[in-house]
């Protein structure tokens, strides 16, 4: 598969989970990849994401939930 | 006119081209004719206990057709008596009272042996001192040269020997032949140096001949390792550059070589945080003359860019040097191909094919002819085509603008975030 194929059905798993009402849980990282745990309420689910650049996107959204936060703690 | 006079630590020069310590500046004879061909200064042949040297002595690496693509010695220094290099640097001041001339030094880890020659080569009218910490080979069997060189503690110690004594500035010259460059140069700042230099050359054997299973060079059929400089080192030696000038704790004036062999690498250096530069092997290639071009390129240069003078030049790159964990990992560039101008020799597509990132399609244009395409959502933008292209502007590389996502991010803001995020494994 294409690298920008390949990115493209992670990016949009991890806009599905986000748009199911998922948050960003956790996250670890090893030889495989980087693993990310979602969680809603009780629920939780693990992505593994493989391409560079789901592995670039994913952070891009710890920091927009980061910037979230803190502007939320501020107001 | 744009002012190309230098003070590297005092030392003054009429421009930032000096010769570097070697057969170039080996006797008054040579220093003359080089500083009358409009060399700014010359830092003399290493003077120390005289030596003997073998032949052969050089050999040069070639490239594509391009001769000298690096040069590998195993000279080591002067073979002279110290009086007659000091009779004849005495000569070459007097008559070229606004050159500088820096004595390049080399004795045993002993204080009075530092002692003794710093006084004495002084007592001549040298205008600085080079510690010569950095030859590899020969002299560093006998506990001198790199092999002090690569102690940082020994850097530092006989910095401190010297500068007990020394009147001039001390330039400390630094072997390459190390993990870290930082730290034998913040040794010597530690001691006490004025300047430091880099870089002298770097460990090499430059070949095997295939007939007689001899190496290059070789003494009747016998080899030992050299050192290797030229133009293939200066990428290693603009990095060392660069690395000292932007670390903290080493805040003295550094004095560039390695590869250099015109005004633009000059300019490098300089921009890299060299306060001038030194030269040894173009010399040696293509004679004192050339530089006449580097003096007359590097003023027209500055007087494009509306410099007055090299401190505006000098260090104005290094706060764009960083460690990659700081480089932003979603900025994109992606190559595009300009058909109009390209040959179809399939260079490209056959480096991006083989060894890159498969993005390079091979289709037909409305009238069937050949033509390339990058798939910029598959272009990492690694440069790869552009580089192998030889055709001028067939190949560009275009920044790709920012969609949401693809917000400015560096690696160590990354890891930041996962762990502010915590692990689930
Ligand atoms: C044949 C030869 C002899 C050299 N001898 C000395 C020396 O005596 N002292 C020294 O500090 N460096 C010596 N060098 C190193 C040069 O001064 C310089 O550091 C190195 O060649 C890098 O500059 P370049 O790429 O312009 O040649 C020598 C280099 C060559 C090629």
């Amino acid at each position: 598969m294409k690298e920008h194929d390949h990115f493209l059905i992670e990016k949009d798993q991890i806009d599905e989970l986000l748009n199911d009402g998922f948050s960003i849980g956790g996250v670890s990282e090893n030889l495989e990849g980087t693993f990310v745990r979602f969680q809603k309420e009780a629920e939780t689910f693990t992505l593994h994401l493989e391409s560079p650049d789901a592995r670039k996107y994913f952070a891009f959204l710890l920091k927009q939930r980061a910037a979230s936060a803190s502007s939320e703690s501020l107001s | 006119m744009a002012d190309l006079t230098t003070n590297v630590a005092g030392i003054r020069s009429p421009n930032p081209f000096w010769l570097a310590s070697a057969p170039p500046t080996n006797s008054g004879y040579q220093v003359q004719r080089a500083f009358e061909a409009g060399w700014g200064g010359a830092v003399w042949k290493t003077m120390g206990d005289p030596i003997l040297n073998v032949s052969s002595r050089f050999s040069a690496v070639s490239f594509g057709g391009n001769q000298v693509a690096g040069f590998n010695n195993i000279e080591l220094i002067s073979d002279r008596p110290l009086e007659v290099n000091l009779r004849e640097i005495e000569e070459t001041k007097r008559l070229y009272p606004e050159h500088a001339i820096i004595g390049s030094l080399m004795v045993e880890p002993d204080r009075d042996k530092w002692h003794e020659i710093v006084k004495r080569v002084e007592a001549a009218g040298v205008d600085g001192l080079e510690l010569n910490f950095g030859c590899p080979h020969g002299m560093a069997e006998r506990g001198m040269g790199s092999a002090s060189g690569q102690v940082p503690e020994l850097v530092r110690q006989q910095t401190a020997w010297v500068k007990e004594v020394a009147r001039t500035p001390v330039i400390v010259k630094l072997t390459p032949n190390i993990t870290d460059i930082t730290f034998t140069a913040k040794a010597a700042v530690e001691g006490g140096a004025d300047a430091v230099s880099m870089i002298n050359t770097i460990n090499s054997l430059s070949g095997v001949d295939l007939d007689s299973w001899n190496t290059i060079p070789n003494v009747d059929g016998k080899g030992a390792h050299g050192g290797y400089c030229g133009p293939a080192v200066k990428p290693i030696a603009l990095n060392m550059v660069g690395e000292c000038a932007r670390t903290p704790g080493i805040d003295v004036p550094i004095s560039g070589m390695g590869g250099v062999s015109s005004w633009q690498e000059a300019a490098e250096f300089m921009l890299m945080g060299a306060s001038n530069v030194q030269v040894c092997t173009a010399a040696m290639h293509h004679g004192f003359r050339i530089v006449e071009d580097m003096i007359d390129g590097l003023s027209n240069y500055m007087d494009e860019k509306g410099l007055a003078s090299l401190d505006q030049l000098i260090g104005q790159t290094v706060p764009k040097y960083s460690d990659w964990g700081d480089l932003d990992l979603t900025y994109r560039v992606a190559a595009k191909i300009n058909n109009d101008v390209c040959i179809n020799c399939n260079k490209c597509y056959i480096a991006c094919e083989d060894t890159s990132h498969q993005c390079i399609d091979m289709l037909k244009d409305e009238d069937g002819n050949d033509i390339l395409r990058v798939r910029e959502d598959d272009c990492v933008g690694c440069n790869l085509c552009s580089i192998v292209c030889p055709v001028d502007g067939a190949i560009d590389m275009v920044e790709v603008a920012r969609k949401v996502g693809d917000e400015p991010m560096t690696w160590n803001e990354r890891q930041q975030l996962m762990a502010n995020a915590g692990s689930n494994q």
